[in-house]
């Protein structure tokens, strides 16, 4: 470490405390406290980055979360890689490894650098132009070398092995931000005794006052004060203190989201630890409390390692004692610039010029720099500046506003260049939250107008740069917060009117006239019970520190006074600091008359110059969101926080606009970049979703079953044996149900029960069949269609009683089916007494099925008579089976005889493993999903969702016949005399056999009218299912195809790989086409 | 996440709720309606930029549906005297 430029004292670093740390594979020693950025630049390091376009030498811009240049990785191992990280924001801690990026081999030596000698030929949207021939090879070689000389860092190669954990928290009031302004208008809300979430982004809380050496809050130093502050905040029961932790994102309702690093800046995190915590918080009310960025000025050069805000080599000297140089030229708009040359000439450095862009220039501040002997130029301007890997020196001159030069040109040879545009209030948070923003123009900036939330901008988030007026300012907001939050606390102590007697309904249709506005409105009141009762859950003990839940919102002590308003809160302090100038400067400094800036950069990131930006204006691109797609100005991690308002004033100079016209870019979340690992939390591997498992599933994992996922459900495709093939066993299992018996798992069907007086009346304006007529211990396949008139899901419905109906639906439509029945039953019926239950986990469900399934079951069932005349096909019984309650269905999904038996799910592995074990030597065989479709497309009958899709109607499917045509009502009947429904070139479900008998189609083909034709060619309908099938003997499937019906016995072609298979169109029933066999 | 006013449940975060669509579509009677009517029931739905009538359904908690005013621009909702709720 070079001594020199090390401060001997001072600063918030340990100088007892040396850290190891390697940055491209070079040992440089740091102290505890350090960022990587502040050690790196007391090493002397300022060369860190390559930029992303022209790959040229950059260093530290800022010495904060803006910092566009210097990305690095940090790694820990292949895993635990993080790249793109600003090395502003890395704490140091002892064996840190980071390397640079977008350099090849080294930073000192890199290839790509060629790119800046040919700048002029890739200027802004290059690729969009340069790019177009051949056509193709833009994704096969343009693009893969353009991702590889452009970019940022490689991703990780190895999973994360980190976990994340994420929380959820209430408060009275959020403060973002710990800045003077965020500390006053915390520690104001605690004493009124509010509940109050403090976040901030970096490692210590102080904001400014932690880079400040000058300013007295009551006759102490403003560190005092801060430190006094924070014991009062963290000993307070109600406050949360969160370091580390940035907002980087504001929803509605003031919802602010908070990514919490736990893990990243330790040596050797615990195990236990998660390295990142997500904070979902809901505030009463936000006060921002963001700050401000310094803005960069724009002239020719303004890029090399070693020009920086003048903001950012105060606070490396004044909070990490590190000198970001020793021979200083400052480039100023604004007086906070005189700030850091006065200090930095008071730890030795040589103050070579203050250049200032403003024609008068006043104020405490300069006029002590000027009695330093500084000397300092009035309408300045930066021409240039020179030295490949560092600043080596400027050239300045001075100009009136004709564009004149007024004396010679200066060439000031230094080691750190100073600039300062002023400052961008940080709107982002406010912008994300749809507050409106108004133009200030003395600060050339804009500032939060009108809130759409619960929301405050104090301190200079919101313009106001002086601090004793920011703190002030906070200290009052904070009041105001308070007073209107007790004041709504105490009206809702008051009795009011009960919620609970609102009406219920929604009222979407037919009822006559919807309510009155204050009718449906009125529930939305908030209600008394949302201000939570302070002292409620004061018991909870103290959790230990440092677990996963290690910072736990603090519970109110039953013994804490009420919230209220005192002496403390509104007493005012004494605040004597440097008083600044409230402007700026943005856009491009000028330049000689005649003379346009080279190489001026506006965007550091994403390498966008003055001349990017005037290319676009020029190429007709008139929106600012235009502009900033095509030149990428804004972009990436900066979002606009150096970059946004000099290139708004370009672009507006070059339209010829004010400023507030052309308008501002939208500001989006993230604020800063968030990991992907937080905004997963837990969610990730097993518990990305839950699993539903049937009763039978450890029975069929433990036979051979290969499970598919319906859902959330697992559902068992086939039953392997040893040496089989899946073809094997779905060809095994058919032909046990085809000859013998199978035995299948349906416990996922969805199930609901209907029951009430009108429940009849109920399915039948749901369902399109008759349902009144339907006789207790009867059932009945029913279609139920949207009201557009389209299939919506279909299930075998029983009468279990005169006012009891149980009703089945699809495996995938359960949930849905219940909202629809809901709404209708809610919103169009309210007047029909009628309840919905979902049982679809109330019954198991064991399908038995196949002609050996009368005697099969026959010996096991107690009190119900099997016998062909007295369970008829489609009727119902209640019975034992094995001693387990049993609800027995006749009913078959295969076309042979079959029975469904529901059991209650604690009793269906029970009566699965006897039915098996008793009646294996009978041939009971289980069979999965994967016969289950065959059997019952050998069948024709149809599967909601794989042979409909959402256009397809109850006769399209050729199931019209279900439909009660006479009843005067049901969901979509109207529908079906629309004219599209008439359409006699409607696509029918069809069954298609192949002419060779030996391909099986592909799902999803299209299907031709003529063999051969060239393309475009007509397309008449497309294959919804094919199988190969052993009981029919050879391929088989279903299509729906226009006008199908009709086309029996026709020849169509399936284009397939390449060529045309020939098919004939058929009956879709291809098994037993008399349905005998149901009957066995 | 917006907070939603259930008025049998209170306040509760949105990921408790299903959007109903727009209220106060009325659902004709089958018969005597043109087929232009009924379309009109089926797909025309107002976009609007401001206070919206819509549906909610509490389904994750008390499961019942409720009408309620949203400002569509500020995702802000209105009770009956008009205020933000």
């Amino acid at each position: 470490m070079s001594p020199s430029l090390r401060t001997s004292a001072g600063g918030r670093v340990d100088r007892t405390r040396r850290l190891r740390f390697t940055f491209d594979g070079r040992e440089y020693t740091g102290l505890q406290g350090d960022t990587l950025a502040s050690a790196l630049l007391a090493n002397g390091v300022h060369l860190v980055g390559r930029s992303f376009k022209y790959h040229r030498p950059r260093g530290f811009l800022s010495a904060g979360a803006e910092e566009p240049n210097a990305l690095v990785t940090v790694s820990r191992n292949a895993a635990r890689y993080t790249p793109n990280l600003a090395a502003t924001e890395v704490e140091l801690y002892d064996g840190l490894v980071a390397e640079s990026q977008n350099r090849s081999p080294s930073l000192a030596f890199d290839f790509g650098a060629i790119n800046d000698r040919l700048s002029r030929f890739i200027p802004a949207g290059f690729y969009y132009k340069t790019f177009m021939w051949p056509r193709g090879a833009w994704h096969s070689f343009y693009e893969p070398r353009v991702r590889a000389a452009a970019g940022l860092g490689r991703a990780p190669t190895q999973p994360d092995p980190d976990r994340y954990s994420q929380r959820y928290a209430h408060c009275d009031v959020l403060v973002v931000g710990s800045g003077p302004a965020g500390l006053s208008a915390a520690l104001t809300a605690a004493r009124a005794g509010l509940r109050v979430i403090l976040c901030e982004r970096q490692n210590e809380l102080g904001g400014s006052l932690l880079s400040d050496r000058s300013a007295t809050i009551d006759g102490e130093p403003s560190d005092v004060w801060r430190e006094r502050t924070l014991a009062e905040l963290t000993t307070n029961p109600r406050v949360t203190v969160l370091a580390r932790t940035t907002a980087f994102g504001y929803f509605p309702h003031n919802m602010i989201a908070l990514s919490e690093r736990i893990t990243d800046h330790l040596a050797r995190p615990a195990p236990h630890l998660p390295r990142e915590r997500l904070w979902q918080v809901r505030a009463k009310e936000v006060i921002l409390a963001a700050g401000a960025v310094e803005r960069p000025l724009v002239f020719p050069g303004n890029d090399r390692p070693g020009i920086m805000l003048a903001g950012a080599a105060r606070a490396f000297l004044n909070r990490y004692g590190a000198l970001a140089g020793q021979r200083v030229v400052l480039v100023t708009a604004h007086d906070a610039a005189y700030r850091a040359a006065i200090e930095l000439h008071a730890v030795g450095a040589r103050i070579v010029a203050i250049a200032d862009v403003r024609a008068m220039v006043s104020g405490s501040l300069p006029e002590a720099a000027r009695r330093l002997g500084i000397s300092v130029y009035t309408r300045a301007t930066v021409l240039g500046t020179s030295g490949r890997m560092g600043v080596k020196a400027v050239r300045i001159a001075q100009i009136d506003d004709a564009g004149d030069m007024q004396g010679a040109v200066q060439r000031l040879a230094c080691d750190l260049v100073l600039m300062s545009g002023g400052f961008t209030p940080s709107v982002h948070l406010f912008s994300q939250s749809r507050g409106k923003l108004a133009w200030e123009e003395g600060l050339r900036a804009f500032v939060p107008l009108k809130p759409a939330e619960r929301t405050q901008s104090v301190g200079a988030c919101r313009g106001e740069f002086d601090l004793a007026r920011a703190m002030q300012d906070s200290a009052e907001a904070a009041l105001r917060v308070a007073r209107g939050l007790l004041a709504e606390r105490d009206s809702m102590q008051a009795p009011r009117v009960d919620p609970g007697s609102m009406p219920a309904r929604a009222e979407r249709g037919s009822m006559a006239t919807p309510p009155a506005e204050t009718d449906w409105a009125q529930p939305l009141r908030v209600e008394p019970g949302s201000m939570p009762t302070r002292g409620e859950r004061s018991s909870m003990a103290t959790p230990p520190a440092e677990t996963d839940w290690a910072q736990p919102l603090r519970v109110d002590p039953g013994s804490m006074p009420a919230p209220q308003i005192d002496a403390d809160c509104v007493r005012q302090l004494r605040i004597e600091a440097d008083s600044v100038s409230a402007e700026g400067f943005i856009g491009a400094l000028p330049q000689p008359a005649g003379r346009e800036p080279h190489k001026a950069f506006v965007d550091w990131q994403n390498d966008v110059t003055v001349r990017d930006l005037a290319l676009a204006v020029r190429e007709g691109f008139r929106s600012i969101e235009h502009v900033k797609r095509y030149t990428t100005t804004g972009m990436a991690t900066d979002q606009g926080k150096t970059s946004n308002l000099n290139a708004l004033a370009i672009v507006a100079r070059e339209l010829g606009r004010a400023v507030p016209e052309v308008g501002l870019t939208t500001f989006r979340m993230p604020y800063v970049p968030v990991t992907f690992g937080s905004l997963a939390g837990h969610a990730r591997g097993t518990l990305f979703d839950p699993v539903r498992r049937t009763p039978l599933h450890d029975w069929s994992a433990a036979h051979g079953a290969v499970f598919e996922d319906v859902g959330l459900w697992k559902r068992a495709l086939y039953f392997l044996q040893p040496g089989e093939t899946a073809r094997d066993a779905i060809a095994r299992e058919c032909r046990a149900v085809r000859t013998g018996c199978g035995i299948f798992d349906a416990s996922t069907l969805g199930k609901i029960e209907v029951v009430g007086p009108d429940a009849a009346e109920f399915l039948n304006r749901m369902y399109v069949n008759d349902f009144a007529s339907l006789a207790v211990s009867r059932c009945r396949y029913g279609i139920l269609l949207r009201d557009d008139g389209y299939v919506f899901d279909d299930g075998v419905i029983a009468r279990t009683a005169a006012d009891r109906f149980h009703v089945t639906t699809t495996t995938g439509g359960a949930a849905r089916v219940l909202a629809l029945m809901e709404d209708y039953r809610q919103t169009e019926w309210p007047d029909l007494k009628v309840w919905l239950t979902s049982t679809t986990e109330q019954w198991a469900v064991i399908a038995i099925q196949g002609p050996q399934a009368r005697q099969i079951l026959e010996p096991h069932v107690e009190g119900i008579d099997l016998a062909r005349s007295a369970l008829t096909h489609m009727s119902i019984a209640r019975g034992r089976i094995f001693g387990a309650p049993l609800l027995l269905f006749r009913v078959s999904f295969t076309g042979e005889l079959g029975f469904e038996l529901n059991v209650p799910p604690d009793h269906a592995a029970a009566v699965w493993e006897q039915l098996h074990a008793e009646s294996k030597s009978l041939g009971l065989t289980p069979y999965g999903t994967d016969a289950m479709h065959l059997l019952r497309a050998e069948k024709g009958y149809i599967i909601v969702g794989q042979d409909t899709d959402g256009t397809v109607s109850a006769d399209d499917a050729g199931v019209g016949w279900a439909i009660a045509k006479k009843k005067p009502d049901f969901l979509g009947k109207r529908s079906l005399a629309r004219p599209a429904f008439r359409n006699l070139t409607r696509k029918q479900l069809v069954g298609l056999l192949t002419t060779d008998e030996m391909t099986v189609l592909d799902e999803g083909a299209q299907i031709a009218e003529r063999r051969d034709e060239p393309a475009p060619r007509r397309v008449i309908g497309h294959v919804t299912s094919s199988y190969a099938s052993e009981a029919v003997g050879r391929p088989i499937a279903l299509a729906l195809v226009s006008a199908g019906r009709s086309r029996m016995g026709q020849k169509l072609y399936v284009p397939m790989n390449g060529r045309d298979v020939s098919v004939t169109v058929t009956s879709p029933v291809f098994y037993d086409p008399k349905g005998e066999r149901l009957n066995g | 996440m917006l907070l939603i006013h259930c008025p049998h449940c209170g306040p509760r975060p949105e990921i408790e709720f299903v959007y109903g669509g727009q209220a106060h579509v009325k659902r004709p009677a089958s018969a005597g309606v043109t087929d232009q009517e009924w379309a009109d029931f089926l797909y025309a739905r107002a976009n609007v930029k401001g206070v919206h009538a819509e549906r909610w359904r509490h389904v994750h908690g008390c499961g019942q549906f409720f009408n309620a005013q949203r400002d569509t621009t500020t995702d802000q909702f209105i009770d009956s005297s008009g205020e933000r709720a």
